[in-house]
């Protein structure tokens, strides 16, 4: 598959876009600098709006009991991301081009336009979280939500893949306060007893709302979006052939960082429940300021931030996943270093995504309940489906060849996660529409 | 010629390193697509397809059933 050249690039005689060093480990230690992104980012960026929402309610009903469900999601998350992050090094392509390709003009259009529609979907939850949060700060969500999409948009506008992703990173890299504050709230190792993380509650056994719980929390973690951003990303970035271990890396430290933040969520609800005498969970802004009242303005301040900077995070990663998705199946010109009158509709279909996304939260009494439902019955519907894509892709020899077709110890952990994954998606989907099923 | 190659390169007396970021390096030459067929119909990729369509053929059932049971023309 790979074509060497002789020829040694023009651009390696430019001092500016070369970096010169005399140690080995130095060069090493650049290089995964320079291919460091993706992986953070398409992870992190997971620990949106709807995730917040999602971890702090299972910490503040469970306590630590769930943070098993994390560790388990840990190898799921770096595997199902490996794939695209392989897969994207191989041809150079996004996951929709080569669903179209492979799979048929059927399947192309069916993964579309399911990921399309989940997208604006999860958008406009990422703009519900904007709102929720800016309205327990004395904002007007009239003035927060449209700065936001405006932001968002700017940050793509600039035409520079590398500024768009240091902007991004820094953003991920935003969340480690989620750690400090765990601390801050009171939290410590000492707290982490087997009794306290065990699989249930002392005394309970298995519950209707428990089952929804654990499902719901593999939901946040594992996105169909997240397969096409990943993919998309690593082809824009144009990641080299030998790049693939440092994406590795990359996508490795991302999903340690992600689960790492998402136990900290976890904690933080918990400590929630513990510290403030009479509190009954309800949303993460609202629990934002019950913490504020008994740990200082800092606090509610600075969660709520957390949460707002969550949905800007999934706002922009969201987006990117649909515009590259459609843009590519359109062959219309994709990518972030190109300028807006060169990539017209990939732009268009970000900007606009965006700003209905916005435009549909401030509507007053909008549907955003079944705006949520609508997302998890869509997200259970599309991720097996994408997995299946993505598994029969990577073993596709004619396409990867032998150097990066899927071993079989790769075949037997990824059918075993899809398996999985659709015995959850049913019972979430059914659960969401058959919620009598699972009365107890 | 892969940007790695290129890293070990004599520099006067000595040898240094070179570090290329990959928008700054030239493009690889990756599988060309535009001659690929869809994917051939292994018992394994028409056994994956069915279970797929089977998958969302439910789905699209059950959503049906919950529109219905919504309006109240059906109820469990």
């Amino acid at each position: 598959m790979e074509e060497k050249s002789n020829k040694i690039p023009d651009r390696v005689d430019q001092p500016s876009t070369v970096i010169r060093t005399r140690y080995r480990w130095m060069q090493k230690i650049m290089l995964f600098l320079v291919v460091f992104g993706p992986g953070l980012i398409v992870m992190e960026a997971d620990n949106d709006a709807g995730a917040v929402s999602t971890y702090t309610q299972a910490g503040a009903q469970y306590g630590l009991h769930m943070l098993w469900v994390l560790l388990l999601l840990l190898p799921i998350t770096y595997f199902s991301q490996e794939m695209v992050a392989r897969l994207g090094i191989a041809t150079g392509k996004g996951h929709a081009t080569m669903i179209y390709r492979r799979f048929g003009k059927w399947w192309g259009r069916f993964s579309v336009f399911d990921l399309q529609l989940l997208n604006f979907l999860t958008l406009v939850t990422e703009f519900a979280g904007i709102n929720l949060a800016t309205s327990q700060m004395k904002l007007s969500p009239d003035i927060t939500v449209p700065l936001v999409a405006v932001g968002t948009i700017i940050m793509v506008l600039t035409a520079s893949y590398r500024r768009w992703e240091s902007i991004t990173v820094f953003l991920c890299l935003l969340d480690i306060a989620w750690i400090i504050y765990a601390i801050r709230l009171g939290f410590s190792f000492e707290k982490i007893t087997p009794a306290a993380i065990s699989f249930f509650p002392s005394g309970q056994g298995i519950t209707s709302s428990y089952i929804f719980l654990v499902i719901a929390v593999v939901g946040t973690t594992i996105a169909p979006w997240q397969l096409f951003f990943q993919q998309s990303c690593v082809a824009d970035k144009r990641l080299r052939f030998s790049d693939l271990g440092y994406a590795r890396l990359d996508t490795m430290i991302g999903a340690i960082f992600t689960i790492i933040v998402a136990g900290c969520m976890m904690i933080v609800g918990y400590m929630a429940v513990h510290s403030a005498i009479g509190y009954v969970y309800k949303n993460p802004a609202q629990m934002a300021t019950s913490l504020g009242a008994y740990f200082g303005t800092i606090v509610k301040s600075g969660l709520l931030l957390l949460i707002c900077n969550a949905s800007i995070l999934g706002i922009t990663a969201v987006s990117l996943s649909s515009a590259w998705a459609y843009a590519e199946v359109m062959n219309w010109p994709t990518g972030l270093e190109l300028k807006p009158k060169q990539a017209i509709g990939f732009y268009l279909i970000y900007i606009l995504g965006v700003l209905a996304a916005a435009g549909l939260v401030l509507i007053p009494k909008a549907p955003l309940q079944l705006i949520i439902m609508t997302v998890q019955v869509l997200a259970g519907i599309m991720l097996p489906s994408s997995m299946i894509f993505l598994q029969l892709l990577l073993n596709d020899r004619e396409l990867l060849g032998n150097e990066f077709v899927n071993r079989p110890w790769n075949n037997w952990i990824n059918w075993t996660i899809i398996i999985g994954l659709f015995a959850l998606s049913i019972i979430l989907a059914v659960q969401v529409v058959l919620p009598q099923l699972f009365s107890s | 010629m892969k940007s790695r190659d290129l890293f070990k390169k004599e520099h006067s007396d000595e040898q240094s390193y070179v570090v290329i970021h990959p928008l700054d390096d030239q493009p690889e030459q990756k599988k060309d697509l535009s001659n690929f067929e869809p994917m051939k119909m292994t018992f394994t990729v028409r056994l994956s397809l069915i279970i797929l369509r089977v998958y969302l053929i439910s789905m699209i059932l059950l959503l049906a059933y919950h529109f219905l049971n919504l309006t109240g023309i059906i109820k469990l």
